[in-house]
């Protein structure tokens, strides 16, 4: 089973992905933080890793806000890159955000482990459409190793 | 117009030298220049690209623009210098340098703006635009549980951006406008800034303390002094540890150099060290958990601080946040009686 993993600091863009996941019909597990930082702990420790989002392939997707107090979006990545997580773990990142501003599309391009922009508000058939991306790219990372 | 620009009577004037309405300081170069300029005579400006000064007789230098015209009469040679005091020009050009640096710096705040509002103004939207999506969806599928919790968050969401705008003005409001200077008591604008707030303060059951506010009167301006007490208090009060038994605000007016100190300290959850500059840019919020915000309120009081050409600091220390207010005053503090 696939894992999709929001952080988002709003509460009710976390319900709304976790309402388009249900409408996909996309078998996963969902995983939600309300801070990076708390996500922060979990993607860092690998124990804490496999007991949160199972077993390798790693998380499917992950659903990162841009824009959260203290820790935005792209500080995350940075940190869990210098952590060599997102290399390590093939994690697959979506950055997800209400900003359609090219520049912060550029910048998220520059990051390996971010793989598509969305613009909020997320729908099912989006949900549907990324899943069967993100398939793909975990199946073929789990090729290599 | 020698004697006027330069301050003597005509008297004291003729057959002096012409050091004697130069800086002391430029004497010894001025005395070189002179002398080769006799070996070379011939119409010019004198020199150019370098500021010249002339010395008035009370001593103050000004800046001047000196034309140099060589005159033979006879076999005696004779130099007229048209002298320019070009003092008005010069500060013209530094008000245009300063106003430039200013605008500079306001197109970049708009840069700025522009981004942070791209991310915080539209995210509520594209949320009320989901949810609105959602209701529409159970109602065609005849599914009612969420719809009633949906209207409301987009009824909060609504009422959360409408606040952020009102903050958005009140931030372009700060910069441009001009206000008033009028006399007011310290004491009473921050019993009236504690008292807008007594609904949260209850709430959040933080005990107060303004024991420490001098019955003073000052002359500034008051609106920004009032914004100022209202953003530091509503913090204090909304970032109020719940964790703590004790919760407790303090407010302080003291005298500091040629104005006054005014300290906003609390024992809620302070601030990270990672967010102590960061909490003064706009949109920028220090909790996750605290999301009544607009992360603007620092920014703002920042800004009100300037404009009344003090500054603020924020300190953590032994589980305290404290805010530091300087304001410089133009008139001493009255000591006020009892009202």
């Amino acid at each position: 089973m696939k894992t999709v993993v929001v952080i988002d600091d709003s509460e009710e863009d976390r319900y709304l992905v976790k309402r388009a996941l249900r409408r996909s019909e996309v078998d996963a597990k969902f995983v939600e933080y309300d801070s990076a930082f708390s996500a922060l702990g979990d993607f860092t420790d690998s124990h804490r890793f496999r007991e949160n989002m199972g077993a390798p392939p790693p998380p499917a997707l992950v659903l990162l806000d841009i824009n959260m107090p203290r820790l935005g979006g792209f500080e995350f990545l940075e940190r869990i890159q210098a952590e060599g997580v997102a290399a390590g773990r093939c994690v697959v990142v979506m950055m997800f955000t209400s900003s359609n501003n090219p520049s912060e599309r550029a910048r998220a391009a520059e990051f390996d482990c971010v793989v598509d922009y969305i613009v909020k508000p997320i729908t099912a058939e989006k949900i549907r459409e990324i899943a069967e991306r993100a398939e793909f790219r975990s199946g073929a990372v789990r090729d290599q190793s | 117009m020698t004697e006027k620009v330069f301050g003597y009577p005509r008297s004291e004037l003729v057959g002096q030298p012409i050091e004697k309405m130069i800086p002391p300081h430029l004497h010894r170069k001025h005395a070189v220049y002179r002398s080769s300029y006799v070996n070379e005579p011939i119409p010019r400006s004198m020199g150019q690209g370098r500021a010249l000064r002339g010395l008035r007789a009370d001593g103050t230098e000004f800046p001047v623009e000196v034309a140099l015209q060589p005159v033979t009469t006879g076999d005696e040679q004779f130099v007229i210098c048209s002298v320019l005091d070009i003092s008005e020009r010069r500060a013209a050009e530094r008000e245009i340098r300063e106003k430039n640096a200013h605008l500079v710096k306001l197109n970049e705040e708009l840069t700025a703006f522009a981004y942070s509002a791209s991310h915080d103004l539209k995210a509520p939207l594209a949320t009320i635009q989901g949810l609105a999506r959602c209701i529409d969806e159970d109602l065609t599928d005849g599914v009612y549980d969420d719809v009633q919790k949906n209207v409301r968050r987009i009824e909060a969401l609504s009422e959360k951006l409408s606040r952020l705008v009102e903050d958005v003005l009140l931030t372009a409001r700060a910069d441009r406008v001009e206000m008033v200077e009028e006399s007011f008591r310290i004491d009473e604008r921050v019993r009236a800034s504690l008292e807008r707030h007594v609904l949260l303060q209850e709430e959040n059951g933080v005990e107060v303390d303004m024991s420490r506010v001098p019955p003073w009167a000052v002359v500034s301006q008051r609106e920004r002094f009032d914004s100022v007490m209202d953003n530091l208090i509503s913090n204090a009060l909304r970032y109020s540890d719940p964790e703590k038994q004790s919760k407790a605000l303090h407010v302080e007016v003291k005298r500091f150099e040629e104005g006054i100190l005014l300290v906003v300290r609390d024992n809620g959850l302070g601030v990270p060290e990672d967010m102590r500059e960061r909490v003064f840019q706009m949109f920028e919020r220090a909790h996750p958990t605290v999301t009544q915000g607009s992360g603007l309120g620092l920014a703002l009081v920042r800004k009100h601080a300037a404009r009344l050409g003090g500054h603020v600091e924020l300190s953590v220390e032994d589980g305290w946040t404290s805010f530091r207010f300087y304001v410089p005053l133009s008139t001493e503090p009255e000591e006020q009686g009892d009202p």
